[in-house]
């Protein structure tokens, strides 16, 4: 009698321990079960952007679930650089987890500010049962998170370039006939190759009609940079080739950079003092045509409030000389070396970047990173740029992530300034960027 | 005595002395938040070489921030000058014209940048408008345009800082004592002369201290360039200390950035015994 009672509550306990374990299989890691980390407080520092105020907004949630609070601090682009760049350096420990460009990733990796996070997806305590890697967006993940064979982050706002047009002029029928009839040929929508780019730009600058056919983010600055690139690689350019040397000055580049400053004709007079914020108020303003531009202000431009031209706006990709072309710029979630708070760190960036939070940010207008939140029916009925960005994100280009690029990218704004200026031609200015490039890289 | 001095030597030596040689110590060494190898280790002098020898851009900078000094001082001077005269006057609302005269120094100089910015805005811009009403075509902007940025920024500097200059020479034109004019207008002397060998040699040494002041600062201009140009179009507007700001903390490269911002310290010392050479040879005259 007593074996069998003790049997059956053997039998008991063991379905128990299996329904316990299948139950942490199927919801949460045990930590956020446990809330073994609660309590703690974690510091995080990013972009002052709207996906960080997404992110700002659903955070009760991961207070609620796992215990931890997590304080924001936001700051504009250059101050987030600084304060998380001294944070590092002088080894503060203020921050537990940083948002950052990825191209920073090579430099904190290599200066061993950041810490690689394997061993806490490894961890059965904290590893997310419903994570799924695959579910990243290949490019990004590649570009944000992996560095040396090692994994150093998650990746988060999945910026990146396309071409922004204004559908309804384009596709105006009256335009199109009149267009016929002075170039000898039909565009498409929107242009594929830079010629039509070009002459669609011609075509619909108007001054007397503050319209115009290109908006260009070129004031000295990191719009300006991000934006050539798009130009350099669909020429078939390069900035450091597979062995690590810098090609800058390659003939591809060398015509990117003409055609780029040809265009300068056709932008609105202030075009030399735009960054992307800029070029975003001019389509607001319905000032200007077609731009290659960021994703993450689409929303803005859509937005009825906000925009004069919400809905007439069209999104595709950039046109094609010799490749596809889609400047990435994502940023990553690291956790710095020092963090007081690693395990409970690493917590937040796997809850931010679940399938889960990402379908509700993409719902908000943001831009995911992964394909599943780009499936989610509601978040395509969102915002006409989605199918955009993800054609975008299959081809991303990415900028180098090595240490000196800071300095690099720098001296290309100079490049490029002085070109648009006409203070030297476009081959003068990258043959002295190639010298520049060759003593920075020590070659 | 020394006991009484020691709080004020204290603190001069930690908010000044430490800061110094820690910069100076630096700029003897490879030291970068961003490159791995550049750990801090002692290199001697070569910071200083590069930035000699090598460094096109340097240079490039420094001439820009003369050129700016020199041009903003002067008119800003000459203005001063005739403001802080015509305020001496008894004219009718004088204390009214002081205290207008100086709000835009009493502006902090980043919203002096961003209300500029505004106003100088190619396509909104209220300045812009005018301009192209005026018939006149400008086809970058005044702030887009290698030829017209740096001309603009002065121009702001002096409407900022003008007053600064009224206000020293102000003060020393009121506290002058009359028995001089009086005596020389006895002696028939008209207002030209009055102003040119009496007025001018008795508020000389105020002159010096406004002048010098003005080129410290101007020297160091940072914010208002900062938010207005960023220091381009491409290099129109780079002064040394937008560039000395990129290379510490852009580049992060913090050994050179501490010798590039030691070289513009020495410049500035430099021409500040210049200065106090030059009233002294001047005094003994009076």
């Amino acid at each position: 009698m007593r074996s069998k009672k003790s049997k059956i509550i053997m039998v008991g306990f063991v379905m128990l321990f299996v329904m316990g374990c299948f139950d942490a299989v199927q919801a949460e890691p045990p930590a956020l079960v446990d809330k073994t980390y609660k309590g703690i407080t974690l510091r995080f520092i990013a972009e002052t952007v709207p996906p960080t105020e997404a992110i700002v907004k659903f955070l009760p949630e991961f207070e609620k679930s796992s215990g931890i609070k997590v304080v924001t601090e936001q700051y504009p682009f250059d101050h987030v650089m600084e304060k998380t760049m001294m944070d590092l350096a002088a080894g503060t420990r203020i921050y537990d987890v940083l948002s950052t460009p990825y191209q920073f990733l090579g430099q904190f990796a290599e200066m061993g500010y950041i810490q690689p996070v394997e061993k806490y997806m490894n961890d059965p305590n904290l590893r997310d049962p419903n994570m799924d890697i695959t579910d990243y967006i290949e490019g990004m993940w590649k570009a944000s998170a992996e560095w040396k064979e090692k994994i150093y982050g998650f990746p988060s706002n999945s910026c990146i370039m396309f071409l922004w047009y204004r559908r309804d002029l384009l596709e105006n029928l009256a335009e199109r006939r009149a267009f016929k009839e002075k170039y000898g040929y039909c565009y498409s929508i929107p242009p594929t190759n830079w010629i039509e780019y070009k002459d669609v730009a011609e075509f619909f600058t108007r001054p007397e009609q503050e319209l115009y056919g290109v908006a260009l983010a070129a004031k000295r600055h990191d719009a300006l940079s991000c934006e050539w690139m798009n130009y350099m690689w669909s020429f078939g350019g390069e900035v450091i080739d597979k062995s690590g040397n810098p090609v800058i000055n390659s003939p591809e580049n060398v015509e990117a950079l003409k055609y780029f400053v040809s265009l300068l004709k056709y932008a609105p007079p202030g075009t030399t003092t735009y960054t992307w914020d800029e070029v975003t108020t001019a389509f607001q303003k319905g000032r200007v045509v077609m731009a290659i531009q960021w994703n993450d202000p689409a929303i803005d431009v859509e937005d009825p409030t906000k925009s004069e031209v919400a809905g007439k706006m069209g999104f595709g990709p950039v046109p094609v000389k010799k490749q596809p072309a889609a400047h990435f710029g994502a940023w990553t979630f690291f956790i710095p070396k020092l963090s007081k708070h690693p395990e409970a760190a690493y917590l937040f960036i796997q809850w931010v970047t679940s399938k889960e939070i990402q379908i509700k940010l993409a719902r908000e207008g943001m831009v995911p990173c992964r394909y599943s939140s780009y499936a989610d029916p509601e978040v395509r009925e969102r915002a006409s740029f989605y199918p955009a960005t993800l054609a975008a994100l299959e081809i991303s280009n990415y900028r180098p992530r090595i240490p000196e690029w800071t300095e690099m990218v720098s001296k290309m704004q100079l490049a490029l300034s002085q070109a648009l200026a006409g203070e030297k031609t476009p081959r003068e200015v990258l043959d002295w960027l190639q010298d520049e490039y060759l003593r920075i890289l020590g070659k | 005595m020394v006991f009484f001095h020691l709080p004020t030597m204290i603190t001069l030596v930690i908010i000044a002395m430490v800061p110094f040689l820690f910069a100076l110590n630096l700029s003897f060494r490879a030291y970068s938040l961003a490159i791995p190898g550049y750990k801090g280790q002692f290199i001697g002098l070569d910071n200083f070489r590069k930035l000699l020898n090598e460094d096109l851009l340097f240079w490039k900078s420094i001439f820009i921030t003369i050129r700016f000094v020199v041009v903003v001082v002067v008119i800003e001077f000459i203005l001063g000058l005739g403001i802080a005269m015509l305020l001496n006057q008894n004219i009718w609302g004088r204390r009214f014209f002081t205290s207008i005269i100086i709000i835009p120094m009493m502006i902090a100089p980043v919203v002096v940048g961003l209300i500029w910015r505004f106003l100088l805005s190619a396509e909104f811009g209220i300045i812009s408008y005018v301009i192209k009403k005026l018939g006149m075509h400008l086809e970058r902007g005044l702030l887009g345009s290698v030829h017209t940025a740096l001309p603009t920024v002065m121009f702001i500097d002096v409407w900022q800082w003008t007053s600064f200059m009224t206000l020293i020479l102000l003060a020393g034109l009121r506290a002058l004592p009359r028995e001089p004019v009086e005596a020389a207008q006895i002696d028939g002397a008209n207002g030209i002369q009055i102003f040119r060998y009496i007025t001018i040699p008795l508020v000389k040494p105020l002159i010096f201290v406004a002048v010098l002041l003005r080129s410290i600062d101007s020297f160091k201009l940072f914010d208002t360039i900062f938010i207005l140009t960023g220091g381009g179009p491409s290099f129109a507007t780079e002064l040394g200390s937008i560039y000395a700001y990129r290379v510490n903390f852009i580049y992060w490269n913090m050994g050179y950035g501490s010798a590039l911002v030691l070289i513009l310290f020495l410049i500035v010392l430099v021409c500040t015994e210049f200065f106090f050479f030059f009233t002294q040879r001047e005094a003994p005259q009076k």
